[in-house]
């Protein structure tokens, strides 16, 4: 193919790409998986069908094109809508939502992989965040309906015709623990590179159309040395485990798969990461153990097997995924001798990252719009409910001239204690408590002395309209109040009410026992 | 320990039937049943297409990109 095709083809791909963003997608991006976690975990299990088919094109249309994207996370996007359009369409409740969200994503993964133990796995993992039956049942049902589907097309053929491995040695053990290290690390910069490729792309003062067109450049500039990189990547992934690259060509389509993929995923072109990290982590497992065998030759199980466990390392760690993940590797090859060591580098690269970056890469993406799921769904629904919504504006606030016979009337009706002093302008200017008055308290001397402006405590904590509920508790436990002022988010602070810890605690405690009940598959009706 | 006996077996059978379909799990089923064939054929689709754009552009698919 001439060099010119192969650089040609990405470029004016990225604009048919750029442009079918710009006027199909509701921001302007392709969506992927991070928007199921989030539709799963924020929004009630909703996403929109339509959406998810505009999206289907263009994330194909990206891969046809060249860019170096996975396929299974824009078919765990289609899926996960289709669950979450029949769930809306006949009007189910949120849990229901979620577990057939659940079931779309678990049947992509399923169908995608020839894997339906992980697909199963996959859904739990990442998507719904239990393991509790009422879902478990039906997202089983829908993989291995959906695998059904994927063999009578494809074949009952695991992804790599491998032959089988025999683990050589317990001494081995430390060079699985070595390469989970490693391949934690390449996930770090793997996930690194695409958000410095993500950040240089928003950078450039041009057209977020025109940003898929540069990127496809780049794709075919990079393509030409190494066409290795455009599309999934599955046949490049297949001669590493196969044992069929040298080391220096490993290591180079390493680095071109990790630039390959930043600039892809940065600038613009709709498709997942999940093959992306099996190419990179089939590479860097392919080199790791090139070089392991050289050294120690005697203890080795072979260059193939260290492409395997590289896949998985590297893959758990970018998806933050790393039971599902050991069980895909294991379904794609039926390698179960090298299960054991799988788990191994598995966990260790997922601690790794872990530790190290803080998450996977779809909690890096969810970060960026402002959601961190880090500590569960709960949290991550107090985490979405602002302020404003349990907003109390009833009573408890006074001007600066009222006087301290009725300031103290006030204090002795108001249900927590304190009063909001209300400047001319509308803005907070500060509280007043009990404890705030006790050297006037009941010195009838300086009652017609004193005003609510010179009682008042100023810069009382105070929370803005959009802070969320748990930044809420952060400030009540931290000043020790039991109802903190709340002002509009601007440069006037003007006073908008109040929130109280107890209505507070009673939004935790509701969002608590829902999440529960979906666990443990109590009905909600 | 308890031992399996039909009559207890049998208590209550029909409303344990009725609660089955109606507890909403029977329609979860079918419903995951359901999109699970339709997002199995949905992959088959999106692979193919991928294929024949790949195949179109750059005179093949897959594996056989780089050869």
């Amino acid at each position: 193919m001439p060099w010119w095709q192969i650089i040609l083809v990405p470029t004016l791909g990225g604009a048919v790409i750029g442009i079918a963003s710009k006027y199909l997608m509701p921001d302007g991006r392709p969506q992927g998986v991070a928007d199921v976690i989030e539709a799963s975990a924020l929004r009630g299990g909703h996403l929109s069908g339509l959406v998810a088919l505009k999206a289907a094109v263009i994330n194909a249309a990206s891969i046809g094109f060249g860019a170096s994207v996975g396929r299974e996370g824009p078919a765990v996007h289609f899926g996960a809508a289709l669950g979450s359009w029949l769930a809306q369409a006949l009007g189910q409740t949120r849990s229901v939502s979620r577990t057939l969200l659940g079931c779309g994503a678990a049947a992509a993964v399923a169908a995608s992989f020839n894997a339906p133990i992980a697909g199963a796995l996959f859904a739990s993992e990442v998507v719904i965040g239990h393991y509790a039956l009422s879902a478990f049942a039906p997202i089983v049902i829908a993989s291995v309906s959906a695998t059904a589907v994927s063999r009578y097309y494809f074949g009952d053929y695991p992804a790599f015709l491998i032959p089988e491995h025999t683990i050589q040695s317990l001494w081995e053990y430390p060079a699985f623990i070595g390469l989970g290290i490693v391949a934690g690390f390449t996930a770090m910069a793997f996930m690194k590179g695409i958000m410095t490729a993500n950040n240089l792309s928003q950078k450039i003062p041009a057209p977020d159309w025109l940003k898929p067109v540069m990127g496809g450049l780049m794709i075919g500039i990079i393509a030409v040395w190494f066409p290795h990189i455009l599309g999934v990547g599955y046949g490049t992934t297949e001669s590493a485990v196969m044992v069929a690259c040298p080391l220096g060509m490993l290591v180079a389509i390493l680095l071109a798969k990790i630039a390959a993929t930043a600039i892809s995923v940065g600038f613009g072109f709709g498709g997942g990461v999940f093959s992306p990290s099996l190419v990179i982590g089939a590479m860097l497992g392919g080199a790791y153990g090139t070089l392991f065998t050289q050294l120690f030759p005697a203890l080795s199980t072979g260059t193939g097997a260290y492409s395997i466990l590289g896949m998985g390392a590297v893959t758990a760690a970018v998806l933050g995924a790393p039971i599902s993940t050991a069980l895909i590797i294991f379904e794609m090859t039926g390698d179960y001798a090298l299960t054991l060591a799988l788990m191994v580098a598995v966990v260790i690269a997922s601690l790794i990252t872990r530790e190290f970056h803080g998450g996977s890469f779809f909690s890096w993406q969810l970060e960026r719009r402002g959601h961190d799921l880090r500590d569960g769904f709960e949290m991550a629904l107090l985490r979405n409910i602002a302020v404003k919504s349990i907003l109390s504006t009833a009573g408890e606030r006074v001007t600066l001239g009222v006087g301290l016979p009725e300031i103290r009337k006030m204090l002795q009706k108001s249900e927590v204690g304190e009063l909001f002093v209300i400047d001319a302008g509308g803005a907070l200017f500060g509280t007043i408590t009990l404890a705030d008055l006790s050297d006037f308290a009941f010195d009838p001397v300086l009652d017609h002395l004193l005003t609510a402006s010179d009682v008042a405590r100023r810069h009382p904590p105070v929370l803005v309209s959009d802070d969320n509920l748990e930044t809420a508790l952060s400030v009540m436990r931290e000043s020790g109040e039991f109802c903190i002022g709340v002002v509009k988010t601007g440069n006037t602070p003007t006073f908008l009410g109040s929130v109280r810890q107890g209505r507070v605690m009673d939004v935790y405690n509701r969002t608590l026992v829902e999440s529960q009940r979906e666990e443990r598959g109590w009905r909600n009706d | 320990m308890p031992r399996f006996s039909i009559p207890r077996f049998l208590d209550d059978f029909t409303g344990r039937i009725s609660r089955l379909f109606g507890s909403g799990q029977l329609m979860l089923s079918v419903l995951a049943m359901g999109i699970g064939v339709i997002t199995g054929g949905g992959v088959i689709v999106f692979r193919e297409t991928i294929n024949f754009m790949q195949t179109t552009f750059f005179g093949g698919s897959e594996g056989s990109l780089f050869e």
